[in-house]
């Protein structure tokens, strides 16, 4: 029978693939937005007072950190506090009007791996008198503290636990302990020290006390040479990496699988290969095998690991535990939730352990004395600690007028790393039929190959706050390279070059003629490196 | 922050449409529910503006494929920076031979087929959320529907054919 495109078209409304988000989750994510905003555009207002050329220095600090607006956390509501949990995942909290003595508590509740549930609970005093606006007041504020609760000083942050935040809202980042429960969030995210392109997520991180800053003890170095290990081949996807457990006797070992496979993708592994189980404790090819996609993070301490598990694919059974997110995991036990991936699009988190908090008790064989001690916090943390905000014209100067130039993306990349300029800032602006946003010209300062801040700048054109949307000039190289291979014929591309540093300055394409919204343009100007 | 009674009746209509679009254009379950709360959450932050529209849907048709277009972009970056293992989860539709052959069509005729049959929409309307002209959206549908009939084999009913 002939393909019906009407009846198949009318199928695919009349059955959905998901309900839709509750409307009042779509209104909360419309506040968080707006307090997010709130907090970016007075940051910006005030540096758009003191100039330009200083609000660069304020947006990225002297010190080599990499500071940003847009990863300030917003306030969050006064008064919250932590219910106390019944262990296992765990975010909920209470608020309280001081008048009345009425009290509003909100607890996330998950039912489902998408059915995230906000459960109220309302109480006052019988002589209390409360308005329904009182009630509906402090109920949105307990509500808000789930998604947005307090800052929690890193002097009180627990002994072992996790940084994690939501990539698709790095808004707020939490401080989650080893059972899952929500403590805080951090006051800036140590995530953003990082660098994800060279080490990713993981790896055991400790926490220097002072600066709330994750840093790398040697101690606790990340096994590096994995690649010498006979891991076993298990077919359909190599093996990328591999973290040894504190006590040497596991590996949390990572592999690729491909997209139409079914398979686990973490594991546990012997040092010696000779016993391998997936990170829900079962046996590799057992029937009841888990199929959600497991993404290695570190391991916590002892013999518990931290790995996220991705939402499970369709066209493969769920397997335990179901519901996506950051679970704590053990050879041979259940995995245990930590966080829930509330956003189902990926977290980014570290474990850290706070060294000034962890004990290490030792016997003596001989005599049988235990002793205690406490591991000293000797590593220095990588960068030093903040500094308040510079008032004075920062060191950059743009570079002189020069006239673009035709050549070869290789002929300019090489320029361009012949330059080996790690930090610089410059102009952007790009063309395109989409958000006003998108096309409102931004200066970035970027270091080492990383956009670290965007301004607007025109103030009365409001500029995309996420700062994955920008290119350094490493990524416009790869950004120009995808485009060239995605041509098709009758594809254009004009690409004009910096004559000295192989900057790319202009570029306009049309990948494909017969396609609409495939075409790019692009401009750089106000090239600016450090004085 | 009380949403206005018609979001809620425009959302309630327009959700199973909007999925259904990018469900059909993308083949990816994650992709087209993060694309369409993404379009959601935009359309009921500046409601008053929207619904003051000529038509609130077909901007949110626009909003949402732009969003789509950003999210499998950022999928992507994520899979080359954070080495992820993310794959696509794909979308369990009817008829999921006829939307599998429908996405290899060039995506100006694979969006245009979409809007036409999984939302109904008219061609002015598409032509208003693809920035094209009616005329270009009549050609399009028209090379659509012969390429499809090609490439499976057998004439593509449809009923304003």
């Amino acid at each position: 029978m002939s393909p019906d495109l009407d009846g198949a078209g009318r199928a695919v409304v009349n059955e959905p693939i998901a309900d839709p988000t509750p409307v009042a989750e779509l209104e909360r994510r419309v506040r968080r937005r707006r307090v997010r905003r709130y907090s970016v555009v007075s940051v910006v207002a005030l540096v758009v007072v003191v100039g330009v050329a200083s609000a660069i220095a304020a947006m990225t600090g002297d010190d080599g950190r990499d500071d940003s607006v847009v990863v300030t956390p917003p306030p969050a509501p006064a008064g919250c506090r932590p219910v106390d949990p019944e262990g296992g995942y765990s975010n909920g909290w209470w608020v309280t009007d001081p008048s009345t003595g009425a009290t509003a508590t909100a607890t996330e509740v998950w039912t489902g791996p998408t059915r995230r549930e906000i459960r109220h609970e309302f109480g006052a005093p019988e002589s209390a008198v409360v308005t329904p606006e009182t009630t509906a007041e402090l109920t949105a504020q307990a509500e808000e503290c789930v998604d947005n609760p307090p800052v929690l000083p890193v002097e009180e942050w627990p002994a072992r636990g996790v940084v994690v935040r939501s990539l698709e809202d790095p808004g707020v980042t939490f401080v989650v302990d080893e059972f899952g429960s929500v403590r805080g969030k951090a006051e800036r995210s140590p995530l953003d020290e990082i660098d994800l392109p060279a080490e990713g997520g993981g790896g055991i991180w400790g926490v220097d006390p002072t600066s709330e800053r994750l840093f790398r003890p040697s101690t606790l170095a990340w096994q590096t040479q994995w690649e010498n290990l006979e891991l076993p081949d298990l077919g359909g996807g190599p093996w990328s990496g591999v973290m040894q457990s504190p006590d040497l006797e596991w590996y949390l070992a990572q592999r690729i699988v491909p997209p139409d496979s079914c398979a686990p993708s973490a594991f546990f592994v012997r040092p010696d290969g000779s016993e391998l189980q997936t990170l829900t404790g079962q046996r590799v090819g057992a029937p009841e095998e888990g199929v959600q996609l497991t993404n290695a993070v570190a391991w916590l301490g002892d013999n518990i690991a931290v790995a996220e598990f991705e939402v499970a694919r369709s066209g493969c059974s769920v397997g335990a535990p179901g519901e996506p997110g950051l679970y704590a995991v053990q050879p041979g036990v259940a995995p245990r939730m930590l966080f829930h991936d509330r956003d189902q699009g990926g977290l980014l988190a570290a474990t850290f352990l706070r060294l000034d908090l962890i004990r290490t008790t030792t016997t003596t064989p001989m005599t049988g004395e235990t002793a205690t001690t406490v591991t000293p916090h000797t590593d220095p943390p990588p960068t030093s600690p903040p500094t308040s905000p510079p008032t004075t014209v920062p060191p950059y100067d743009e570079i002189p007028a020069f006239t673009p130039v035709e050549m070869t993306r290789e002929e300019a990349g090489a320029l361009w790393e012949a330059n080996g300029v790690a930090e610089y800032s410059f102009v952007w602006q790009r063309s395109c039929f989409c958000q006003p946003e998108s096309v409102a010209p931004a200066r970035l300062v970027v270091r080492d190959g990383r956009v670290v801040a965007a301004q607007a700048v025109d103030p009365a054109r409001p500029i995309l706050t996420e700062l994955s949307e920008y290119s350094s000039v490493d990524e416009l190289f790869e950004l120009i390279a995808e485009y060239e291979s995605n041509m098709s014929e009758g594809g254009t591309m004009e690409v004009r070059y910096h004559p000295h540093y192989g900057i790319p300055v202009s570029f306009d394409g049309d990948a494909s003629p017969m396609i609409a919204d495939e075409e790019l343009v692009f401009g750089v100007t106000h090239i600016a490196f450090p004085r | 922050m009380r949403a206005p009674g018609d979001f809620a009746d425009f959302y309630g209509h327009e959700h199973p449409r909007v999925l259904g679009v990018l469900s059909a254009v993308s083949g990816d379950r994650q992709a087209a529910l993060e694309a369409t709360d993404e379009a959601f959450v935009r359309a009921l932050e500046r409601w008053k503006r929207v619904s003051a529209m000529d038509s609130p849907s077909g901007w949110t048709y626009r909003v949402a494929l732009n969003a789509l277009r950003r999210t499998k972009r950022r999928f992507a970056t994520e899979q080359r920076l954070l080495r992820r293992t993310r794959v696509v989860d794909v979308v369990p539709t009817v008829d999921p031979d006829l939307w599998t052959v429908v996405r290899t069509l060039p995506p100006r005729q694979c969006q245009a087929v979409v809007l036409r049959y999984v939302a109904d929409l008219p061609e002015a309307q598409i032509a208003d959320v693809m920035r094209i002209t009616r005329g270009t959206v009549a050609s399009t549908l028209a090379d659509a529907r012969t390429r499809l009939a090609e490439l499976l084999g057998e004439p593509v009913l449809v009923e304003d054919s």
